[in-house]
């Protein structure tokens, strides 16, 4: 092979597994999209930007994937990079395609569709104002989520094990509970002194709805009997709430948790788009109106980023405290 | 000796929907002796669990009071263990938290840390503390269930056909180690069952109940040494007695025909 008479190949040839050409994949694929973007010149309507963004991007993307490769031989890293391989592969690809569409031949509106590297221009450049607005929309997002999913547990607790909390909460949720969060803005705007505490009450609002919802719906299907069960081996009112009720009913809260989440990702952004000084959803609105097309990508890309992390970490909370589910359920 | 169980002139109904109404029991009256193993036995619908219950504090009779040692029960307590035919331990906590939990529901573990490894070993569970409901087999939970009933030391212990859903094998096992256990701990056990065999096999009195409206039919006290011997003739006299108090014995006819 041509490969092998380069030395420097010759020896990564050697140390990839026989079995694994799958490795060369993502090498290939990123090579041709570094080889065409380097070699082709710009199209004359797009913007040029200060740094290759695109090809620095994507031969750090092949840094870190050659590093999980090689860092550790062969361990856990080496096979989630052979398993991720042709995905990988097939995202630089597609990364390819759109660069070719957009930076090289501008074959889409280069006003809504600017060059990728213009869009990591602005990340990399504008990381200080970027990073201000993902700590402000995180804080709104915590604070509501946390009011909100406290309540939330509290309420579906209450309704569980209450009649009377049932008899006259009940009707409210059911008659509150589905309207949307983001229908309240009218009121909100007029009802609290500031932006800040209409929107914290607008995601508590949207968390806590699913998250009293099936608490509640997670009480009423605990079998009776660990009741019966815990009350002969002496166990009162509230042990029985919160040793029985609570752990028997979490992975229904968590459901409840996870609907709210993300229900509560589209108040957020919504929320900020009402007014407020800095954050990911009014940054996007904002550099709508100023037509700046590559930082509403930005902002996209950032709000996928924090938001698929906040699920990620909840997931792995969940999987830690139900761990005793696993091989009960399918997990 | 503590243990005692008054039964005075109980009755219980059930609704049993469109206004029916089933009498579950009916005038029943029983005296148990501290720290005997009494045995229920009778076809379903003779209200057996239902004595359980109302003895447990679960369920209350519509006349009529059940006593343990002189006090009527109000409310289910630690004093009387119970145990199901499910073995009902918690899923979300491993087999030594399963056992402790009536400990910790009291608020009185730290005094009695000792006691929950203590019945884990009773029950033949040593090495197994960590380890979740679902990862034991039937047995083994109605072990750790029977572990976790045991260990805040109850005067009585109501066994709610708890060796109805396992094997023949582990039933007969089982069986000798309740035996054992109730020998060592001293304290009265109350087991409702379907097995004839079972009843004779473990107890010292057994009550034969009858069905609509459920009541007792019969208290017959076994007088057999212990270990009983399945294949005696003694044995096989009062599995026979019972047998024929519930009209499964025959009725003393001619046969029909030989073989």
């Amino acid at each position: 092979m041509l490969f092998k008479k380069i030395p420097v190949w010759a020896n990564i040839v050697e140390k990839v597994n026989r079995e694994d050409r799958r490795f060369f994949l993502p090498v290939l694929s990123v090579l041709a999209a570094i080889v065409l973007d380097v070699l082709l010149p710009r199209s004359i309507d797009q913007k040029a930007v200060a740094h290759p963004y695109f090809t620095w991007f994507l031969a750090l993307t092949l840094g870190v994937y050659l590093f999980l490769y090689f860092a550790r031989g062969e361990s856990s890293w080496r096979e989630y990079a052979c398993y991720r391989a042709p995905f990988y592969a097939g995202v630089t690809l597609l990364a390819n395609v759109v660069n070719l569409l957009t930076a090289k031949f501008a074959v889409l509106p280069v006003l809504y569709f600017p060059a990728p590297d213009r869009v990591l221009a602005v990340l990399a450049e504008d990381t200080a104002y970027l990073a201000t607005c993902v700590l402000y929309s995180c804080r709104l997002l915590f604070i509501g989520w946390t009011l909100g999913a406290l309540i939330g547990i509290c309420t579906g607790v209450l309704l569980g094990f209450s009649k009377t909390a049932s008899y006259w909460i009940t009707p409210f949720i059911r008659s509150l509970g589905p309207i949307p969060p983001t229908a309240w803005i009218p009121l909100v705007l007029v009802v609290f002194p500031t932006v800040v505490s209409g929107s914290v009450f607008l995601i508590g609002l949207s968390v806590w709805f699913p998250t009293a919802v099936l608490t509640n719906s997670g009480i009423a299907n605990i079998k009776n009997s660990y009741f019966e069960m815990a009350s002969t081996l002496g166990a009162g009112r509230f042990f029985q709430i919160f040793r029985i009720g609570l752990p028997a009913a979490l992975p229904s809260v968590f459901l409840g948790l996870f609907n709210g989440t993300c229900s509560s990702f589209i108040t957020l952004v919504t929320a900020e788009m009402l007014g407020a000084r800095y954050g990911l959803g009014w940054y996007i609105n904002w550099q709508k109106e100023m037509m700046a097309y590559a930082n509403v990508y930005a902002g996209l890309i950032l709000i996928a980023v924090s938001f698929s992390c906040i699920i990620t970490g909840l997931f792995r909370i969940r999987n830690r405290l139900l761990i005793w589910q696993k091989g009960v359920v399918k997990w | 000796m503590v243990g005692h169980i008054e039964i005075s002139h109980i009755n219980k109904q059930f609704a049993s929907g469109e206004g029916a109404v089933v009498q579950a029991l009916q005038d029943v009256s029983l005296s148990i002796r501290p720290g005997s193993f009494v045995s229920f036995i009778g076809p379903s619908g003779c209200g057996k669990s239902t004595l359980l219950r109302l003895i447990s504090g679960l369920a209350f009779p519509d006349s009529g009071e059940v006593t343990l040692d002189g006090e009527a029960i109000r409310a289910p307590g630690a004093d009387r263990g119970f145990m199901f035919q499910e073995h009902n331990l918690f899923p979300w906590l491993n087999i030594y938290d399963n056992v402790a939990f009536g400990l910790r529901a009291r608020n009185i573990y730290e005094q009695n840390r000792s006691r929950v490894g203590e019945m884990i070993r009773l029950v033949g569970l040593a090495g197994f503390e960590k380890s979740y409901p679902h990862q034991l087999s039937g047995g083994m939970c109605q072990r750790a269930s029977l572990a976790r009933a045991l260990v805040g030391r109850p005067r009585v212990l109501l066994l709610d056909e708890p060796l109805g859903a396992l094997d023949n094998f582990t039933r007969m096992n089982m069986q000798e180690e309740i035996q054992r256990i109730w020998q060592e701990e001293k304290m009265t056990m109350l087991l409702v069952t379907h097995g004839v065999d079972e009843a004779v096999y473990i107890s010292d009195e057994v009550v034969v109940m009858t069905a609509r409206p459920g009541h007792v039919a019969k208290v017959i006290p076994v007088h057999l040494g212990r270990p009983r011997d399945r294949g005696s003739k003694d044995f096989f006299h009062y599995t026979s007695e019972v047998l024929r108090l519930l009209h499964y014995g025959g009725n003393g006819q001619e046969p029909e025909y030989y073989l």
